[in-house]
């Protein structure tokens, strides 16, 4: 009776352990897998370039009020082009909302598509111009999206590239920072 | 069936429900984002739905503990075929988003998500069956507890597999 009880708890205790590695498996590699992603927004060699004067843009966001995108301003001006139909863009909306916030940027979403949609897209974002102006992509010759791009208060470029995760989005602000281009650029001139 | 089959099973259940409950619930704001993929509600109503169903399962976990589990396991294959409904419906709609099962652990909407879900349906029905009396012992509460452990821990990993599978594919292309 004594070696039942003994190898019954033995076994459940090895079940026990061999269940909790295999979760621990499982989480390593999604973090691996976070990792392997590319590092860095990966840039697109078109449009204005970085370091130009950002394109100058009237247009009325979603509510009517006229905004103005490019140009002497206060604060940073990240520019995030999403659609409602890219599931990325709604993975991509909170992180960018809280690097805003952190790193005191205005931030602006730019659709191509029914108000309708852009609208449920942006519901609950109160302190974020959202526009429907698919000339704003065309003159920034968007191909992909999520893409961002950062103006400084100048209203020149200072990075800008397709953002899939929130290291993407942080590379903008490091290449901001540094003073490069994009990643790719640092990654180069440091040889 | 043997008590300790019948008692594993209820606390399985009741795990895997109760956790659920409360991962959504920790990333609530997420839940809702993940509700509104779905486009089954009008946006009026995500809020509350994003709140209603965490609680549910949260209480469905709890009845099925309770003497009256007959009811809570009645709830709780309502609320599996309510989900599995959502699933078919994201499915084809071109699903694409993650399921929200677990709050903010990205789970792709897959077809797998439905067999999963059949197979906890297929558990809770035999709960149902009840359980033969007979006097239970020490070891006999060991394997009820490291069971229903076990249970809620292969739900985990299996949920995270899923996870990292939709990753896999975004690798490979």
């Amino acid at each position: 009776m004594i070696a039942l009880y003994v190898s019954t708890v033995l076994l459940w205790l090895a079940v026990g352990v061999l269940a909790l590695l295999v979760l621990a498996l499982a989480r390593q590699v999604g973090v691996l897998h976070e990792r392997v992603a590319p590092l860095g927004a990966l840039m697109l060699d078109q449009g204005p370039k970085v370091g130009e004067r950002a394109p100058i843009f009237e247009v009325k966001d979603l509510f009517g009020r006229p905004t103005r995108l490019g140009g002497l301003r206060e604060r940073p001006l990240l520019l995030l082009f999403v659609s409602s139909t890219c599931p990325v863009c709604k993975k991509i909306l909170p992180i960018a909302l809280r690097l805003a916030r952190e790193e005191n940027l205005d931030l602006a979403l730019i659709g191509d598509e029914r108000e309708e949609d852009l609208r449920r897209l942006a519901q609950g974002l109160a302190e974020v111009q959202v526009l429907n102006a698919p000339e704003v992509g065309q003159v920034y010759k968007v191909g992909k999206i999520p893409y961002a791009v950062l103006i400084d208060p100048e209203g020149v470029i200072r990075a800008k590239g397709l953002v899939n995760n929130r290291e993407h989005l942080e590379s903008l602000m490091e290449a901001y920072r540094l003073g490069m281009a994009s990643i790719q650029d640092y990654l180069r001139k440091e040889g | 069936m043997d008590p300790v089959f019948h008692w594993t099973l209820r606390l399985g259940l009741a795990l895997v429900l109760g956790t659920s409950g409360l991962f959504k619930l920790r990333n609530l704001e997420g839940f809702r984002r993940s509700l509104a993929n779905y486009r089954l509600l009008p946006p009026s109503l995500e809020g509350t739905a994003a709140l209603l169903v965490p609680v549910l399962e949260l209480g469905v976990a709890i009845l099925i503990l309770s003497p009256v589990y007959p009811l809570g396991i009645t709830l709780f294959l309502l609320l599996i075929a309510l989900f599995s409904g959502a699933i078919l419906w994201g499915l084809r709609q071109g699903g694409g988003f993650s399921c929200g099962c677990l709050g903010d652990v990205e789970e792709p909407l897959s077809p797998w998500l439905l067999l999963r879900n059949a197979l906890l349906a297929l558990l809770g029905a035999l709960a149902y069956l009840g359980s033969e009396p007979r006097s239970l012992g020490f070891l006999d509460a060991l394997s009820v507890l490291m069971g229903g452990l076990f249970f809620l821990l292969a739900y985990l990993t299996a949920s995270l597999f899923l996870a990292n599978w939709g990753r896999m594919e975004e690798v490979r292309r």
